[in-house]
């Protein structure tokens, strides 16, 4: 079995997992299960059809990587590569969980801090971090853009749109 | 007789204040569109207070200066940047970027804008002639034809989800269980809300939209350029070459068949009060494709498909104001908001309105046939400006979008919930792009869920649970029809 189909089943199981949850807790706690007039449908009847197909289908997805995994041996899939708007080749279990790990942390040091310093503080931390981590080397560069890009649009947001940033 | 009023109305129209309003308000509309998050809803709300002081006609054609502007101007990140700033331009991405990508970006904004330019010109022109009929007919459209339409939409996802339609339609139902977070559409109870109030009216599609369409895609390129070691000279197109960025006329209307089919399936759209700018411009990629003989060649680069798409979404803003002159209904958001400037200017829309204010509405007619004239104007010099992002790096390109995105959904309803949302979307768009799940069916099923629940469950409290209404209507039977037509032909190709 590949490594790409290691993905596929890890993909697969992940979405049977999140589904289960919704499924057995999430939708059962969380929204009122009876109808309210005679011809009306539960509102839990939709989230309860979606997540239900989502873990069906997930299910069935795990199951045919699983079988395409021991029968292909090396040789990955087609499908692996694909779908119409995955516009980069796809990068291994690791690479993808320390990627989400960096993405995660500059999300959540953004909402934690803009609230407390403003806009312009926060997107210049956060656009001077960007920079550097994208590649850029000058350091006047990733000055002029981290510090002008806020105050600009935090003036013209304000003159502009009437619009206060945080 | 139309043409006399409409002649009466051009020379309204022509008079010179209202071309200078009608241009800057096509400017602005797609500046403001080039935003990610700030599309012409955004830019309408904030400027119709500056209309108060205007004459009524230089102030509404003003306002469908933007609304045309703002409608457009969304496909030049989606080819540019792939970061489609509104669900719509999604579409548009699918083919404009990988055509940006092949070195012909300013041919890919070239076939935007004038796809865009015709297929609003054939909704203005139907506009003012069917405005009255079919705003009648627009009437026979209740639940139970609303639930055959967007049951008929669903099929798109067969041809948009790529190799695994096993994972297409994953996706879509993850969209649509989404979208009934919030309060339920029938008895108000909350769903899924952990008493978050910001949650209550659902979760906002500005944020989701930009997050998983536009965010997501940005840091996956700002990783590919990290792994791959070239971000220092990633200029966004190092093979420009001008020739290859030419649009031949013979080239743009050997296609023309693919245009008129996108520009009456967003007159219909737009025709239909709630549908949206978005449903147009998936079923036009989805008509095109599967009409075409080499469907194949769709999501690489093919002209066709942003014709389709933008011809589509770009008819929906002249139609969308037939139910709006003829019945006083908005079609959507952006009519609802024409409708208060007509108010603000004492023109009360309805079934009277051509009467009582004939002057006016050919006015308002005219205006918008010029307005087109104007956005294809400026739509090819802003083109030429546009094209000069292209020489920027992508390395100090693509950390400002990310700021951009934080300014877009955070502008339209100030809320910084909505920006943590959006971040977060983007995670869960970034893992989707990598695992092969479509982020266009699940922006689809997010978009579809709420208008099949509730036309559903309204059909079903209407008819008593009587599904066979969905049979015995003319209009549900032939989207019925369609609809297993469409799946047969999906399963008959495999």
């Amino acid at each position: 079995m590949t490594g790409a189909h290691h993905k596929q089943i890890i993909t697969g199981a992940s979405v049977v997992l999140i589904a289960t949850v919704g499924v057995l807790w999430l939708i059962p706690s969380q929204t009122v299960t009876t109808a309210t007039g005679e011809n009306d449908l539960s509102p839990s009847l939709v989230p309860h059809i979606s997540m239900g197909m989502c873990l069906l289908l997930g299910l069935l997805y795990t199951v045919q990587s699983w079988r395409d995994g021991r029968r292909a041996g090396a040789e990955a899939t087609p499908e692996l590569e694909d779908s119409g708007d995955v516009d980069e080749a796809p990068r291994s279990v690791v690479g993808l969980i320390l990627d989400l790990a960096v993405w995660i942390a500059s999300s959540t040091a953004t909402m934690l801090i803009i609230p407390h310093v403003g806009f312009i503080v926060t997107g210049t931390i956060l656009l001077a971090g960007w920079l550097v981590f994208a590649g850029v080397r000058s350091v006047w560069i990733v000055a002029a853009v981290s510090l002008g890009l806020p105050v600009l649009l935090d003036r013209l947001c304000w003159y502009a749109l009437t619009v206060q940033l945080p | 007789m139309i043409i006399d009023q409409l002649l009466a109305g051009f020379a309204g129209a022509l008079a010179p204040l209202n071309l200078v309003f009608m241009a800057i308000g096509v400017a602005l509309g797609i500046v403001v569109g080039i935003l990610p998050g700030l599309g012409s809803v955004t830019a309408l709300s904030i400027l119709i207070p500056i209309t108060f002081y205007m004459d009524p006609l230089v102030a509404i054609a003003f306002l469908v200066g933007v609304n045309k502007g703002g409608t457009s101007g969304g496909a030049v990140p989606a080819i540019l940047l792939n970061a489609p700033g509104t669900p719509e331009a999604a579409a548009t991405a699918l083919d404009g970027h990988p055509m940006a990508k092949k070195g012909k970006p300013v041919k890919a904004m070239k076939t935007a804008l004038y796809s865009s330019v015709f297929g609003d010109t054939i909704s203005d022109i139907l506009l003012i002639l069917l405005a009255a009929p079919f705003a009648a007919f627009a009437l026979r459209f209740g639940p139970a034809e609303f639930t055959a339409i967007v049951l008929f939409s669903f099929t798109l996802i067969a041809g948009l989800s790529g190799h695994s339609l096993i994972k297409g339609i994953i996706a879509a139902f993850f969209g649509l269980f989404l979208s009934t977070i919030g309060l339920d559409p029938v008895d108000s109870s909350s769903r899924m809300t952990f008493d978050i109030v910001e949650l209550y009216d659902g979760i906002s599609l500005n944020a989701l939209a930009i997050g998983v369409l536009a965010l997501s895609s940005v840091i996956q390129q700002i990783f590919v350029m990290r792994r791959d070691g070239n971000g220092a000279q990633a200029g966004t197109w190092q093979n420009f070459d001008r020739e290859a960025n030419k649009l031949k006329p013979a080239e743009f209307w050997s296609r023309w068949p693919t245009l008129v089919r996108s520009a009456f399936i967003g007159s219909g759209v737009g025709m239909l009060p709630g549908l949206g700018v978005s449903l147009a411009a998936f079923l036009g990629y989805g008509s095109a494709k599967r009409a075409s003989k080499t469907p194949e060649k769709f999501g690489t680069g093919h002209g066709e498909g942003i014709m389709a798409t933008e011809a589509a979404n770009s008819a929906v803003v002249g139609a969308n104001l037939v139910p709006t002159i003829a019945l006083g209904i908005p079609g959507n958001i952006a009519a609802a908001l024409i409708i208060g400037a007509f108010m603000i200017h004492g023109v009360v829309p309805g079934p009277f309105m051509i009467e009582q204010h004939g002057e006016l509405i050919y006015g308002i007619f005219a205006s918008m046939l010029i307005c087109n004239a104007f956005h294809l104007l400026i739509g090819r010099v802003g083109i030429n400006i546009w094209g000069y992002i292209t020489r920027v790096p992508k390395t100090i390109v693509l950390p400002v979008v990310i700021v951009l995105c934080i300014v877009g959904v955070y502008v339209p309803t100030q809320s910084l919930f909505d920006v943590g949302l959006m971040l977060a979307f983007a995670g869960l768009g970034f893992v989707m792009r990598n695992t092969g799940f479509s982020i266009v069916c699940f922006v689809i099923g997010f978009l579809l869920g709420p208008m099949f629940e509730t036309s559903l469950r309204q059909t079903m409290l209407m008819y008593k649970s009587d599904f066979t209404i969905l049979l015995s209507s003319p209009i549900a039977l032939i989207f019925v029809l369609l609809t297993i037509f469409s799946l047969w032909r999906f399963a008959r190709r495999g």
